[in-house]
């Protein structure tokens, strides 16, 4: 049986994932909060001003139960034999990518650099605000890449999946979370 | 250990048994028998039928003894229920 050493899916028992994957939402949740971050899509992190405490929380448990059971819905629909524990645990330690984002905001620090490329908009000149804005959005791309093929390894995993077309599935899937978070976001705005 | 081949070297080919013989009397027997759908399997293949079967089906004791996750145990009976099914559509 060939093993991909690399892919922690195919290596580490479900149990293990889980346990990892609630103890890191939790600690990241409250890290959210200490820098003012908020997680208001699948695909989203913005800094606010000021974050209450519960609100990274209750974003991560929206993002994590809407995508996990779209994806799982999928995956119920490509291989009957796909369980919920293993798609939730890829969502789970997928989205370590995104909160290693929230180092960006530590003092305010990228929060401060927009404040100051924004207060000069639109004659934006070159400064090293503009630098460090440019830096933290190569940056934030090449995460949410990363973001989203992990959590791509992990469902290819889960469902078994060998066809090329459910990538395509796959990416459709995860925009339809984020407009369906957008929406209950809009909605439920706390 | 000397592996039993299944495939032909040249063609990639099922190849079947032609003689079999007596380790006592040497007495031999010539024909043409097709080898069983599990003896076509390749020889990792049925090390994993035989575990499977020895761990009394249970893939979550699979997955342990194999230090990997259990869809990726999962995920392999699967192929290899899909290539027995194959070889049983083959040969029907």
């Amino acid at each position: 049986m060939k093993v991909n050493q690399y892919n922690p899916f195919e290596r580490i028992s479900d149990s293990r994932l889980l346990v990892f994957g609630l103890a890191i939402t939790v600690l990241a949740s409250f890290f959210a909060y200490c820098v003012n971050g908020r997680f208001d899509g699948i695909l989203d992190l913005h800094f606010v001003e000021e974050a209450k405490i519960y609100q990274p929380f209750l974003d991560n448990l929206l993002n994590i139960v809407v995508t996990s059971l779209l994806l799982f819905t999928l995956g119920k629909i490509l291989n009957k034999r796909t369980r919920y524990i293993d798609i939730l645990n890829a969502v789970l330690l997928s989205r370590v990518l995104i909160y290693l984002l929230l180092f960006s905001n530590v003092n305010s620090f990228i929060l401060s650099v927009t404040d100051n490329v924004m207060a000069d908009f639109p004659n934006v000149e070159m400064s090293w605000s503009l630098i460090y804005l440019a830096l933290f959005g190569i940056i934030s791309l090449l995460v949410l890449a990363i973001y989203l093929f992990l959590m791509f390894l992990g469902f290819r995993v889960a469902v078994n999946s060998k066809k090329s077309i459910h990538i395509l599935y796959f990416i459709l899937t995860i925009l339809l979370s984020e407009a369906l978070l957008k929406v209950i976001f809009y909605l439920i705005k706390y | 250990m000397i592996k039993l081949p299944v495939k032909c070297p040249s063609c990639e080919s099922g190849l079947a048994v032609v003689e079999l013989k007596c380790g006592q009397c040497e007495t031999k027997v010539s024909g043409n028998f097709p080898l069983p759908d599990l003896l076509q399997l390749s020889y990792e293949e049925q090390q994993f039928v035989l575990a499977f079967f020895l761990a009394s089906g249970s893939l979550k004791e699979m997955a342990k003894q194999m230090k990997v996750s259990y869809p990726t145990v999962r995920n392999y009976l699967d192929d290899l229920i899909a290539k027995i099914a194959k070889i049983q559509n083959y040969e029907g």
